[in-house]
């Protein structure tokens, strides 16, 4: 069984790409096939992960399987850190509009896609997918074939807006994915000493209890660091890398734990 | 150890922790001989062997479950493990804990309490007899902490592999390697142990480096271990007990080796060290029932960093000093780092002026040495807005 988390949340800057990159760095570090999809045009993930996405063809992208001309495996690059790559390319900036006129907002491509790489012989044990700041036809394609939903979100304010905003998309996504079982809530960038932290995570826990992940990223120097120079926390190196890596490994531990470890 | 080999300790550890959540079978049955139903639990229990050569050695041989009271440690003084692991009866004397042991003592009833629920790996035992506890039949290679946490809790019979005695040599280097692997293994008992090998090895006459290889360490590792051994024994005993390591104790060595604090003063900065790593293990347990975050940091830490030793180290000069300047409460490298600093920025000055003299290729080594530079000064940067 392949776990598909989808990162998602429609405010941008919560760190979705810093979750997901990292994230699928540290299942690579736990031996497990990974595959992120870099749905957001803004391509931060494929470059953090090595690629050059400015020197790839449109159709190397997610918009090639969008107007079917090509195949998931044929697209999929492998990286140094062991985590394989579907790109993004700056076109993407159309792809809502590409997906609305398909058949259906094109609301089943990414699940028919895993489904037919998979008989060709292509399975990951997870696949990560890095989704922009926004709700609508990516966002529901992503929630179509996604196995668990995981929401970044930082102590700042109208996060709990935003998620209630997904929780209604979630609740709609099941209707046409009885697969997407999970739902969490991960706190990203939290400060441990700050009270305001200390106020947002009893806000949430009142309201998001059960989906809570115990795994918390905190507030570290390092991890912009390695943002800033395109590299996620396995490759970059700086005196906090250990303790910082270890959090990433104890998220994918968690996660795995929810989920069950996949064959 | 080395970062790398840290981190893929993390990530070994938590490999284990899922595969074990994965397989979830019922223990195995006991004292069945080499069926097939014992075979599959027996090959998971043998996974979980850390170092090839001890892998190698278990191989092939049958779990078996043994009676702890037919299970003695290795006491003979030149064959004993160099670990701080007294016996079960020093850690419970007429009913108490000796106020020192307390702490070890509750984790290894909590390792008692573990082992009780399930056994993930077995002991390794050989046969043989001991002085000490005339009813043993095997002695253990592997395990003893394992050992005295079930004589702690009186679980009456541990999983075990039974293998041929082992040559000198081996037996460290194996107890060493598996030892390696756990968090509970500090730098004052690699210490010893690099001690212990030289000894078997033959002595003064062997270079520290050939040891040093035995174990897998750097050389200059070895030598940064075996400072560790400037203090007296007692004392040893006590940063064996408080966990400390080299690289938190660097200061006190440091101040050790030039002179600067005598043997007395360093027991009393221990003992202050001790009341130290009470009152933090103590407030960090507090925060932990609070904390509704989950801590990567492992529990049982001693609380204690470099910093706070430099502390102390410094405060012992100034009051053994009559009527001298008091020192600087920073740390020595501090007031280098200070000077280096400002030379160094004379000369980056200076070098602006003179640009041109260098060549093409000099000059492109120079802006890749100051670019790694930049990056260094970033991260300090940013480490000192974030302490």
């Amino acid at each position: 069984m392949t776990h598909v988390y989808a990162i998602a949340n429609e405010k941008g800057g919560v760190g979705k790409t810093s979750v997901a990159v990292n994230l699928a760095a540290a299942f690579a570090k736990l031996d497990l096939h990974v595959l992120l999809i870099d749905f957001d045009a803004q391509r931060h993930a494929s470059r953090w992960l090595g690629l050059d996405p400015d020197g790839l063809a449109v159709e190397d992208s997610f918009l090639g399987i969008a107007s079917q001309r090509r195949r998931l495996e044929q697209v999929v690059r492998q990286t140094a850190e062991g985590v394989d790559v579907l790109p993004a390319h700056k076109d993407m900036i159309g792809l809502p509009e590409t997906l609305g006129r398909s058949m259906g907002g094109g609301i089943y491509l990414l699940r028919k896609a895993l489904e037919q790489a998979a008989s060709s012989g292509y399975t990951p044990d997870v696949v990560v997918l890095d989704l922009a700041p926004a709700r609508g036809p990516v966002l529901a394609t992503a929630l179509a074939a996604a196995t668990r939903c995981i929401a970044p979100v930082q102590a700042a304010d109208l996060v709990l807006q935003s998620l209630g905003d997904l929780v209604e998309s979630l609740a709609q996504a099941q209707e046409f994915n009885p697969q997407l079982q999970g739902f969490s809530v991960l706190r990203n960038n939290y400060s441990p000493r700050a009270t305001l932290d200390h106020a947002y995570d009893q806000a949430l826990s009142e309201v998001y209890a059960d989906a809570l992940l115990k795994t918390t990223i905190p507030s570290r120097a390092l991890i912009r660091l390695a943002s800033g120079s395109q590299q996620s926390v396995f490759r970059f190196h700086g005196p906090d890398e250990h303790a910082v890596r270890g959090v990433f490994l104890a998220l994918a531990e968690e996660l795995l734990t929810l989920d069950g470890v996949p064959a | 150890m080395s970062k790398r080999r840290a981190d893929d300790q993390q990530a070994q550890a938590i490999k284990e922790r899922l595969a074990l959540r994965a397989r979830n079978a019922p223990a195995p049955a006991p004292n069945e001989a080499s069926g097939s139903p014992e075979a599959e639990p027996s090959a998971q229990a043998r996974q979980h062997f850390l170092g090839p050569k001890l892998a190698s050695l278990v191989a092939g041989r049958n779990l078996e479950q043994l009676p702890v009271a037919h299970i003695a440690p290795e006491l003979r003084p030149d064959l004993r493990q160099p670990r701080m692991l007294p016996l079960p009866d020093q850690l419970v004397v007429k009913g108490e804990t000796p106020p020192e042991y307390e702490e070890l003592v509750a984790e290894l009833r909590d390792l008692g309490a573990s082992l009780r629920e399930r056994q993930i790996q077995p002991i390794v035992v050989y046969p043989g007899t001991s002085a000490e506890l005339p009813e043993a039949r095997y002695l253990i290679l592997i395990g003893q902490r394992r050992w005295t946490a079930a004589q702690l809790v009186g679980l009456p019979q541990l999983e075990a592999i039974v293998i041929d005695p082992p040559d000198p040599l081996e037996r460290i280097t194996l107890q060493f390697a598996e030892n390696e692997a756990r968090e509970s293994f500090s730098d004052i008992e690699r210490a010893w142990t690099l001690q212990h090998l030289r000894e078997r090895m033959g002595g003064e006459q062997v270079a520290v480096h050939e040891v040093a290889t035995k174990l897998k360490l750097k050389r200059s590792r070895a030598y940064q271990l075996l400072r560790m051994l400037a203090f007296p024994p007692e004392q040893q005993q006590m940063v064996a007990l408080l966990r400390l390591q080299e690289r938190q104790l660097l200061p006190l060595l440091d101040a050790l080796h030039q002179g600067q604090v005598s043997s007395a003063q360093s027991a009393k900065i221990l003992q202050r060290l001790r009341d130290i790593a009470a009152e933090r293990a103590l407030s960090s347990r507090q925060l932990a029932e609070e904390e509704t975050t989950r801590s990567v940091e492992s529990p049982r830490r001693s609380g204690i960093d470099a910093a706070t030793v430099a502390r102390l180290v410094a405060r012992a000069n100034n009051s053994e000093l009559l009527g001298g300047a008091p020192q600087a409460p920073n740390p020595r490298w501090y007031q280098s780092l200070l000077d280096d600093c400002s030379s160094f920025s004379r000369k980056l000055r200076r070098a602006s002026e003179r640009a041109n003299e260098l060549d093409a290729q000099a000059s492109a080594e120079l802006r890749r040495r100051l670019e790694e530079l930049q990056h260094q000064a970033q991260l300090l940067h940013e480490a000192l807005e974030d302490a």
